[in-house]
């Protein structure tokens, strides 16, 4: 088996192993730096999603149409993807200019995790946070079309 | 009649079998995204597993060559150890998503602790592939998975804009309010065009007519199953882009949950919707997760011409063997750490379009040879897509990693 290596084979290894350094330096990198606008839009894009599908299992468990263990165990499954947002936006910095709206964002997950940590949500109860995040996302400017 | 019904259940295993855990999201996502821009991709997708599987199947009947057996021949070992790796960690990335999307789906269902549903999971699938026949596991998983057109059913009862759907088979660019968002529908392009033609079907495909003892007879069997069942398991792509498009979109939601998906179909279909959906799902999720696990360790043994299949008595194939079990517990390792199942298939998916050309180039090769298939060699229409299509994934293969990183994975 080892005589099956060849120089070709050492160099294609050499190669595949500086790709996957260089891509986790990257990552490492990117990590570090403060948010901006591109990475503040998914934040918000994240939560207008995250209070928008827990609004429609609130609103579809009012119509029976979903059990009451989905309805728990769905609510609880968004409930931890929000707060891996929430601990994202706690976590960072965010570009000057985009302070406020990284602020604001906080503010968004923090309610939504609080929200969806009550056992008893009522429906509707979490679309002011979808529009609260909406609203920052279309705040922040946009590349031109 | 047993003919017959060999091609029935082969027709429907391919359709059952043709969507797993990231087709399903990119589609739900390119779907409430982009609305119908994007059904295109999924007809050009569809067809291009069809050309893929269909050479697979035929020089896997005709020569009795599995894809790795015919990389090793064709590049030698050298050139094809870095396909052997990328083929096999895009396999075990793919595997580890949906056993995690499998343990999210039974949380649904049970309210159990995730990471003790993985470790189940786990238990399951070394159970199932160890005492399972092949095509036991063929037809459980693939005919069980037909329960996913309850997708079908809901998209249908949501009253989609016919129209409009009918406008998105042909290809263009959408509308957009910033530059940012065509390179974010490339991104879905390329992504949804990978989810289709995922790799490990057409290694899982021609490993399985081997596993079944095809023949140069069963090569009309093979297109009959590739050219019926995998159009049927594009209609389930397209209704899975309804649902994005009619549900999903205007409510501002993006699928990165299994659940969301059920949701959908219980909005139409009350409680049953929700029940077989999830259930459709966990067949669907679970077939591909066996289909990646054994791929991986098909790919191996062919590569390094160690004995294979599931025909042969475990002790006989002992490296196969110890292969899938080992391909099952590093995917389930990968999940334990509590990264997102669905992170982990969206980045799956973008990395086995870069594989895919290394993997299909050999077939083609084969394939389109006089002197090694002779009377079964490409003809002049499957030569034409053949090239047609290497030339289409060659550009999907280039621009994916650009595309990824420049759109934060699909983001924006």
């Amino acid at each position: 088996m080892a005589a099956r290596f060849d120089r070709r084979a050492g160099v294609q290894a050499a190669a595949v192993a500086v790709v996957v350094v260089l891509a986790v330096a990257w990552a490492v990198h990117k990590h570090g730096e403060p948010m901006g606008r591109d990475e503040l839009r998914i934040q918000a894009q994240e939560l207008v999603s995250q209070a928008a599908e827990a609004g429609a299992v609130l609103e579809l468990a009012g119509h029976r149409h979903v059990t009451d263990r989905f309805q728990h165990e769905h609510l609880l499954q968004l409930r931890d993807r929000a707060m891996e947002t929430e601990a994202r936006l706690r976590e960072s910095t965010f570009e000057a200019q985009f302070a406020s709206q990284g602020q604001q964002l906080r503010e968004v997950a923090n309610g939504l995790v609080s929200a969806l940590r009550s056992p008893a949500l009522p429906a509707g109860a979490l679309e002011p946070l979808r529009a609260q995040a909406h609203a920052v996302d279309e705040a922040l400017p946009k590349d031109p079309p | 009649m047993k003919k017959i019904l060999e091609i029935f259940l082969g027709i429907l295993t391919a359709m059952g079998g043709f969507v797993e855990v990231g087709e399903l999201t990119f589609a739900l996502n390119a779907g409430s995204r982009f609305g119908y821009d994007l059904l295109w991709i999924v007809a050009l997708g569809t067809l291009g597993i069809i050309v893929f599987c269909e050479m697979a199947g035929r020089v896997a009947a005709a020569r009795g060559q599995p894809v790795f057996n015919l990389i090793r021949e064709r590049v030698g070992f050298s050139g094809g150890l870095v396909t052997l790796i990328g083929a096999n960690a895009v396999c075990v990335m793919t595997c580890a998503a949906e056993i995690g999307g499998i343990a999210l789906l039974w949380q649904l269902l049970s309210g159990w602790p995730y990471r003790g549903l993985l470790l189940l999971a786990l238990a399951f699938f070394l159970v199932v592939v160890w005492f399972f026949k092949f095509n036991w596991i063929e037809r459980v998983f693939g005919l069980l998975g037909l329960l996913m057109v309850v997708f079908c059913v809901a998209a249908y009862a949501m009253e989609p804009d016919w129209p409009e759907l009918a406008k998105g088979f042909v290809p263009g660019l959408p509308v957009v309010d910033s530059s940012r968002e065509i390179l974010v529908y490339a991104f879905f392009a390329v992504s949804l065009l990978s989810s289709i033609m995922l790799p490990y079907e057409t290694y899982f495909y021609a490993s399985g007519g081997i596993e079944d003892h095809w023949k140069p007879e069963d090569i009309n069997l093979n297109r009959v199953i590739v050219l019926i069942g995998f159009p049927l398991g594009g209609v389930l792509a397209v209704a899975l882009i309804a649902i994005g498009a009619e549900f999903l979109g205007p409510r501002d939601i993006e699928a990165h949950l299994p659940g969301t998906a059920a949701l959908a179909a219980s909005s139409q279909l009350g409680k049953t919707g929700l029940i077989i959906a999830l259930l459709g799902m966990f067949f669907a999720f679970a077939g591909a997760a066996i289909e990646t696990a054994m791929s991986a360790a098909y790919n191996l043994s062919q590569f390094l011409g160690w004995p294979w299949g599931k025909f042969r008595p475990p002790q006989q194939a002992s490296r196969f063997t110890l292969s899938w079990i080992v391909v099952f517990v590093l995917a389930t390792l990968v999940v334990l750490t509590g990264i997102d199942p669905i992170k982990v298939v969206e980045y799956a998916i973008v990395f086995s379009v870069v594989v895919l050309p290394l993997t299909y180039f050999p077939m083609l090769m084969v394939a389109q040879d006089r002197e090694v298939m002779g009377e079964y060699a490409n003809g002049p229409l499957a030569s034409v897509l053949g090239w047609f299509y290497f030339i289409v994934i060659t550009l999907a293969a280039i621009a994916a990693l650009p595309l990824m990183i420049a759109t934060h994975g699909g983001q924006g």
